[in-house]
């Protein structure tokens, strides 16, 4: 799949503004962004939905608008809110997007897969909002599709929705299916993903593996501050001054084992416990933090 | 079901899948499905790892426009048949209307001809509109609930997805039309359609009209709640100024000049002269009976009326490519 200069307006509304990557065979790539970032429409070009306003877009090769049944054969689509006949019930549903989909599998293995067999005679209408985003799953994968597309999937699902949700995209993963996702889970990205791609207001501020992304963003090391000590007698590390906030002293460090070594050595020299020391690695969410604080500087 | 059952069928589909089909899902057309499925399911399940672009995908059968239309047709059938509303209003109501008005007028004649069998030709031109307000419904409940959407976003083409609507709808309408046909034969006395190739075409000619004008005004549909709103001037407009049941003559005569070039009008003119071998179109209840005319005639006679809705359907394909939506409007 690859995306080369992508850019798609609404009327005045620039959704997305210029983005190119390319996701390989067997990858799982997740979008990350806020609400508004254009992850969705990103995702609807590449489903053809709708044809770039400018850029290139092709799919297994090929362009996923003009050639729509071809690309779609191969494909799977979870869009992020999508309707079901609330006559029929799960079973029913299943059933008729067999009769359509090239390649069905039988609906008992998809049910079970997103453990919805218990439901199968039930009414779509009855179903509750983490059961439908379930059956959602169930017809996006029906045509054991090479290449699946999940927007925002685990949303509005409970834990053991969301849980049954990543196992079956992980065994999708191992059996060679290539992913979309897009999420603003970043546990869902960190879990789940091979690389990942943050879109801010139509643009990618990051692509890479999650290392990738999150190197350069720095270790937060963090313990209460000790009894009888002050701010002004805590040592620099690594020339990085510390910050003290409600009683909790914080330093940031670029590398995380020499800056405890320096906080150890100091604390054996003074008989100061660190007790409750912690060192957290930067998150996906510290990462999106910070572009999100970039953004207000910026304004 | 118990819970056992439920795990095992999680952890075991591969295997036991037949078995848990059955269980499940018993229903008619499932054995047809399950035996399709399998191939491809093993080399979905059974060796996935080893899909790659090459054998795996040769494999699979694909399908083609004709099974996608099939899917899609059963699929509009079920759910019509399923829906109370539009079981009601799409297939219910023509056939009352044709028993609470139509059959009380089998004692008069007009033109020439019964006037409960001259009604029930009105009521399968009326046939039309119920399952014009039924698509009408149909497609804007499918955008609103993101049902298009959703089926846009598989293989099957826009074209076969428009064709099993209109398919189902059309085979309601069928039905509808042999049973009010024997209705009329068998109790109003009427005789058997003069020219069946005539009636045939413009009962698909006048169905066409209302399927693509509803998918046309689907587009000036904000929502299923607006719906009615839409569809009902529609209704009354085709119910009492296409002369579904009275001859256009009884009405008012600036009116009948308009009235005359609406789309049902033309449709049921002509399903009459189909139907009777007579010229219709002037006919009034105290006026006597209409000439016999052979089918060359009649071809002749219906010809104007045939172009007018041609012209209709036109219109409204052209309105249709302009205001039909995929998905509900944002915000």
């Amino acid at each position: 799949m690859e995306v080369r200069d992508l850019h798609r307006s609404y009327g005045d509304y620039e959704a997305v503004r210029g983005i190119s990557f390319t996701v390989a065979r067997g990858e799982l790539f997740a979008l990350l962004g806020t609400n508004g970032a254009g992850k969705t429409t990103t995702l609807e070009v590449l489903e053809g939905y709708r044809p770039p306003s400018s850029g290139t877009v092709r799919v297994l090769g090929r362009d996923p608008y003009a050639r729509g049944t071809l690309v779609r054969r191969r494909t799977g689509v979870m869009l992020q809110e999508g309707g079901f006949f609330k006559e029929l019930t799960v079973g029913e549903t299943v059933d008729a997007w067999r009769s359509f989909l090239s390649g069905a599998r039988p609906a008992a293995e998809v049910l079970g897969q997103v453990g919805l067999t218990e439901r199968a005679g039930t009414r779509v209408a009855q179903l509750s909002g983490g059961e439908r985003r379930r059956l959602d799953l169930a017809l996006a994968v029906l045509n054991a599709p090479e290449l699946l597309f999940l927007d925002e999937p685990t949303t509005g699902m409970d834990p053991e929705a969301r849980r049954i949700t990543w196992r079956l995209v992980q065994d999708l993963r191992a059996a060679g299916t290539t992913v979309l996702l897009t999420t603003h889970y970043l546990e869902e990205a960190q879990q789940l993903a091979d690389r990942v791609a943050i879109m801010d207001r139509g643009r990618l501020a990051a692509v890479g593996t999650v290392q990738e992304v999150l190197s350069g963003h720095r270790t937060r090391i963090t313990f209460p501050l000790p009894a009888g000590l002050t701010a002004a007698q805590l040592p620099t590390v690594l020339g990085e001054s510390p910050a003290v906030e409600d009683g909790v002293v914080v330093y940031t460090a670029a590398r995380t084992a020499p800056a405890l070594a320096v906080l150890h050595g100091w604390a054996a020299s003074r008989s100061v416990e660190l007790d409750g020391i912690e060192a957290r690695n930067a998150s996906l969410e510290d990462v999106f933090l910070e572009l999100a604080h970039e953004r207000a500087g910026s304004r | 079901m118990s819970s056992a059952t439920d795990s095992s069928a999680t952890d075991r589909s591969a295997t036991d899948r037949g078995v848990i089909t059955g269980v499940l899902t018993g229903g008619a057309g499932d054995g047809r499905g399950d035996n399709r499925g399998g191939a491809a399911a093993r080399t979905a399940t059974g060796s996935r790892a080893a899909k790659r672009p090459g054998p795996a995908a040769e494999r699979r059968r694909e399908l083609g426009w004709p099974q996608y239309a099939r899917g899609q047709f059963l699929l509009s059938w079920r759910v019509f048949w399923r829906n109370r509303r539009s079981t009601f209003i799409g297939f219910l109501l023509p056939v009352l209307l044709n028993l609470v008005v139509a059959a009380p007028l089998r004692d008069k004649e007009i033109g020439g001809v019964n006037a409960a069998a001259y009604s029930t030709v009105g009521f399968i031109g009326f046939a039309l509109v119920t399952s014009f307000i039924n698509l009408l419904n149909g497609v804007v409940a499918r955008r609103d609930d993101l049902v298009l959407k959703r089926l846009r976003g598989t293989e099957v083409p826009a074209t076969a997805i428009f064709a099993g609507q209109f398919g189902a709808a059309g085979a309601v309408v069928l039905l509808q039309v042999l049973l009010l046909g024997g209705l009329s034969v068998g109790w109003f006395g009427a005789p058997l359609p003069a020219d069946p190739l005539l009636f045939a075409l413009t009962l698909v000619a006048g169905y066409l009209l209302f399927a693509v004008l509803a998918v046309a005004l689907s587009g000036l549909t904000r929502s299923a709640e607006a719906a009615p709103m839409v569809a009902t001037p529609v209704l009354l407009v085709c119910m009492f100024g296409s002369g579904v049941v009275a001859p256009l003559s009884s009405m008012p005569h600036w009116l009948q000049g308009p009235a005359h070039n609406l789309p049902l009008a033309p449709v049921v003119e002509t399903l009459r002269t189909a139907w009777f071998g007579r010229p219709f179109g002037a006919e009034t209840w105290s006026g006597g009976a209409l000439a016999r005319i052979d089918l060359l005639h009649g071809w002749q006679h219906a010809a104007g009326s045939l172009l007018l809705v041609a012209a209709w359907t036109a219109g409204a394909a052209v309105l249709g490519r302009r205001l039909f939506r995929w998905e509900p409007r944002h915000g």
